[in-house]
């Protein structure tokens, strides 16, 4: 193969010619048309699943909570899940993802702030109840989305327990985000499989900000979105809760190494990825507790994915938000593994490293 | 942006942000979505860029990122990619095979194949774009390379060895 036909086959796709007048009727408000599957979501492992889980059991004093139980427990899922991706032409990669039992660590008591807002729209209506928020600007809400009508959700995804919603189709509305003022954070939203019925779904949506500096000093909405009528007359809606300013954040603790800081929550960890003075890519995440367990985040080469997600700011962060709570006080240290590459001319090596944040 | 101008840049630039969106999706669908949210994306923008240069840029980061947010759905499944390459090209066999043989590629292979060789960018561009290191760029390039079966004939460009100036990013 010759590198030009590389080119020449790219330059065989065209896309859609009618491109641009679909753009600009949407901003004229008229709906997108979507025809994919996908919602924007902020995840990132490649591997194999190749052993069993690794994740510690900790001893600590509990809060009696029912946004804990709901937010940081299985969302009816059992214990954990598992899924595939590939198709019939590539290699196929399996993912286990293990969930918290909603215990939360003592630390946490009165950190969960009430909501109590509520925006409808196109039949449905959308109660946003309780939010924790930490200094990272991560955190999670539960909320209930009904409509008496019906909820339109796409199935596939719920399976595994994510809500997907299309906002396109009939009596339908896209799933639900949030904003900081103007700016989105990354959501993820779960369906809770044991109470969810054709007409009310109960769930919980992760988030992180995209510049904690940025966004957190704005209120806060919950919007849903939606299409009234078809073709030509389409138009698109959207509705918002009105303004939730946050009460309280939950502190973060710093961990080093050596001048590279990390900022660890019970909801999520931090790293500040220009700071590890080389060429990296990671591939494992793990907290270490006083009590010699061990909570695997994610490792790539087990296929463990023990995350809601995990993105790098543009800001030069790296975020994680972890599917089980993270009891700070008990950790004594964060390790992040990866491999530096390395190259000269066409010779390259590929040399593991190991950072220990403590 | 003003319309003129957003027009004159969705009919230069439709086919480079769809053709990007669909390398790392490998569904048409999907990619034409994503296609539509940059271009969306791009109406909404201040429209104040340095070049026209600076706009394609601007355009490829913004799919790269929108491709990154929608590629990792834990539900989604991969298309089947000889009908993907079926359903894309009306040119010749020979060009669906090439286009089925970069689409089977792994992402982290397929994606900087496409940047380096139908793009025409350096590794250290494509560092910047995809925030890995330019020594992870030329590994994978390599590794690419390699489980395309075939050696892209050498001299059509050189992968560059320089390292100087790279920012450092683990990849995500």
């Amino acid at each position: 193969m010759k590198s030009n036909q590389i080119k020449q086959a790219f330059e065989s796709i065209q896309a859609d010619s009618n491109l641009a007048d679909r753009v600009l009727n949407a901003a004229e408000g008229e709906p997108l048309r979507k025809r994919g599957h996908a919602k924007p979501l902020y995840v990132a492992v490649i591997g194999c699943l190749a052993g069993v889980l690794a994740t510690g059991g900790v001893a600590y004093a509990v809060v009696n909570s029912s946004y804990f139980a709901s937010a940081w427990g299985n969302h009816g899922n059992g214990d954990s899940i598992t899924w595939t991706n590939g198709g019939s032409s590539g290699t196929k990669y399996t993912y286990t993802r293990e969930f918290g039992d909603g215990i939360a660590p003592q630390s946490l008591e009165g950190t969960v702030q009430k909501v109590n807002l509520s925006v409808e729209g196109n039949g449905y209506t959308l109660d946003i109840h309780e939010m924790a928020i930490d200094q990272n600007g991560c955190g999670a809400v539960t909320f209930t989305l009904s409509n008496p009508n019906g909820v339109n959700y796409y199935k596939p995804a719920a399976e595994i327990g994510e809500l997907v919603l299309y906002g396109e189709e009939e009596q339908g509305i896209g799933t639900p985000d949030m904003k900081f003022g103007e700016e989105w954070p990354d959501t993820r939203s779960t369906i809770d499989k044991d109470t969810a019925s054709d007409t009310v779904i109960n769930g919980t949506m992760y988030f992180a900000a995209m510049d904690r500096e940025r966004d957190l000093q704005h209120a806060v909405t919950w919007n849903i979105h939606w299409t009234e009528g078809e073709g030509e007359s389409a138009r698109r809606f959207e509705a918002s809760t009105p303004e939730f300013n946050i009460g309280a954040y939950v502190d973060t603790k710093e961990l080093r190494s050596g001048d590279s800081p990390l900022e660890i929550s019970p909801f999520s960890i931090q790293t500040h990825i220009d700071d590890l003075g080389y060429e990296a890519v990671d591939n494992k995440l793990t907290v270490s507790y006083k009590d010699g367990s061990e909570q695997i985040i994610e490792d790539d080469d087990a296929g463990v994915f023990n995350l809601y997600f995990s993105y790098g700011r543009n800001s030069g962060e790296n975020i994680w938000v972890p599917t089980k709570l993270i009891d700070v006080e008990q950790v004594v240290s964060v390790t992040l593994e990866g491999t530096r590459c390395t190259s000269t001319g066409e010779t390259e090596t590929k040399v593991p490293f190991t950072i220990v944040y403590s | 942006m003003e319309e003129q101008a957003f027009r004159q840049a969705v009919e230069d630039y439709r086919d480079v942000v769809f053709r990007i969106a669909l390398t790392y999706l490998r569904d048409r669908a999907d990619a034409d979505d994503v296609a539509q949210d940059v271009f969306l994306k791009l109406l909404k923008s201040d429209g104040h860029f340095e070049s026209w240069e600076h706009l394609r840029r601007w355009l490829i980061r913004v799919t790269i990122n929108e491709c990154k947010s929608l590629f990792r759905k834990p539900w989604r499944r991969i298309e089947d990619i000889e009908n993907l390459a079926d359903s894309l090209s009306a040119a010749q066999d020979e060009t669906k095979v090439v286009l089925s043989d970069v689409m089977r590629l792994p992402e982290r292979f397929r994606v900087p194949i496409v940047l380096y060789y139908y793009l025409g960018f350096s590794t250290s561009e494509i560092a910047e774009l995809l925030h890995v290191p330019a020594a992870t760029v030329r590994t994978r390039l390599a590794r690419g390379r390699s489980k395309l079966k075939f050696i892209l004939e050498e001299g059509d460009r050189e992968i560059q060895s320089n390292q100087a100036g790279l920012r450092v990013h683990p990849s995500r």
